[in-house]
């Protein structure tokens, strides 16, 4: 389990595979346009400016990449890139989740018992 | 005369044995008295004598054989000759058609005429040196100046027309090998270098320079930008690594974390890290009015909308308070540089109006 990432391969990244770097991608434009889009959605989300003020608010927060949006960021599995039934305290999905614990690699984790 | 016994008939099968293993005579002769002795104890000592005499005999006959063999042997290697004797004469004596010989006629070789610029150095150098061996001598320079230019001819020549094997030469380069090849016998002494005498030198920096390079131009290798991006990357990863010793174990990376602080400690700090965060009071991030205060109008649609961000700014603890002043900046930027706009839609009181030339009323 410590080799979860195969770094001798001939590949060109050492993503699990492409959904997670486009998710990757889209996570490092979130931060970058992170302060533009909080002060256009201000403008525009507001009714106390004046309407052009707001048309141009609308306006700014077009022409920001969709990819910048926190909506469009999915939680995936870190190792599977597993978009579905990911344990979010680890960022696992849950069958590399129950491996990793079942081999005791996950602080505090212990099997159900009561 | 060969004894007849059953003894003997034993004895000279021992013999041919032995002499095949090449034991020494002397011995097989001791051996044989033994022999005789023992088996032969009921007959005469006469008989056994005689015996004797008769294997010496034999070794001796034996003796002059091999001598004789040997001697074959160097006659036949002496007659033998290195160089290999043609069994047939190479001319037949027979009369077999033979072609006619045309002369081919001889094709007029183009010689291009080149305008070979000679570099004004060489003939600078070419002039040097015919001065120094003999002055004002127009006939030499004359000569070495047309053998400068039949070499730049040559070397133009073979540049621009497609290398062509040359048979006759290749012939040559080829029988030379094979005589080569045919020299067997490898040197195992190899002839020592040529002993030099010993170079005298009397003063090594008292010397006149020779001055060979003064006006030498060297020719520096242009560094272009070389196209090769990855290597070059890759050749500085890998100076860096030499450099650098990266973990090569776990224990060895815990470590390096600890070091560089970025374990957690027991008990576990949520503040772990943001030293400077918790030196700054929380005043600073609340109360964000003074930053308003130059710039914003005391009344309005643009001060109520100011007051909203501050109070939301006021409200995020993930901020911090430089992050907060670069929002408020930019809004105070940002209505400045659309400062027309909020005149025409009334949002700003007009300027023209009121002395006061900032935006605050």
């Amino acid at each position: 389990m410590t080799n979860a990432v195969k770094l001798n391969q001939p590949v060109r990244n050492n993503w699990t595979d492409w959904r997670m770097m486009k998710d990757n991608r889209r996570r490092k434009l979130l931060v970058q346009y992170a302060p533009d889009r909080v002060r256009a959605k201000a403008l525009k989300k507001n009714d106390v400016l004046p309407a052009e003020i707001i048309e141009i608010g609308t306006k700014m927060l077009a022409e920001i990449p969709r990819d910048a949006s926190l909506t469009r960021v999915r939680n995936r599995c870190a190792i599977t890139s597993r978009p579905r039934g990911v344990v979010t305290r680890w960022r696992l999905s849950r069958i590399v989740w129950r491996s990793l614990a079942d081999y005791n690699k996950l602080s505090g984790v212990q099997r159900a018992m009561w | 005369m060969f004894p007849t016994s059953m003894a003997t008939s034993i004895r000279n099968t021992k013999m041919l044995l032995r002499r095949a293993f090449s034991i020494k005579r002397n011995e097989i002769l001791a051996r044989n008295l033994c022999f005789t002795r023992t088996l032969n104890a009921n007959e005469d000592q006469d008989k056994s004598k005689k015996v004797v005499e008769e294997k010496k005999n034999k070794a001796e006959l034996k003796e002059a054989k091999q001598k004789e063999a040997k001697a074959k042997l160097n006659m036949l290697l002496e007659s033998m000759s290195k160089t290999t004797q043609k069994a047939y004469p190479s001319e037949s004596k027979l009369s077999l058609a033979t072609p006619k010989i045309r002369a081919k006629p001889a094709k007029p070789v183009k010689q291009p005429v080149f305008n070979t610029k000679i570099e004004p150095e060489m003939l600078q150098a070419v002039e040097d040196v015919s001065n120094m061996l003999s002055k004002e001598n127009e006939a030499l320079k004359n000569s070495l100046i047309a053998k400068l230019e039949d070499v730049a001819d040559e070397s133009e020549r073979a540049r621009l027309e497609p290398f062509k094997p040359n048979k006759q030469k290749t012939e040559d380069l080829n029988s030379l090998l094979n005589t080569l090849k045919v020299d067997g016998k490898k040197p195992k002494n190899k002839s020592p270098a040529p002993k030099l005498a010993p170079v005298k030198i009397e003063d090594m920096y008292g010397a006149q320079p020779s001055g060979i390079f003064s006006k030498a131009h060297f020719i520096e290798e242009s560094s272009a930008v070389s196209g090769l991006a990855t290597w070059d990357m890759l050749y500085e990863k890998e100076l860096e690594l030499a450099v650098t010793h990266p973990p090569a174990n776990g224990f060895q990376q815990m470590i390096q974390w600890t070091k560089q602080g970025k374990v957690w400690q027991f008990p576990i700090d949520n503040e772990q890290g943001l030293d400077e965060e918790a030196q700054i009071g929380f005043h600073e991030h609340v109360f964000l009015e003074p930053h308003l205060k130059p710039w914003c109008p005391r009344r309005g649609p643009v001060r109520h909308f100011m007051e909203l961000v501050v109070v939301g700014l006021s409200k995020n603890p993930y901020l911090t308070v430089e992050q907060k002043k670069e929002h408020i900046n930019w809004f105070r930027d940002f209505f400045e540089a659309k400062r027309s706009i909020l005149i025409d839609t009334g949002a700003i009181p007009d300027i023209t109006t009121k002395s006061s030339p900032s935006l605050s009323t």
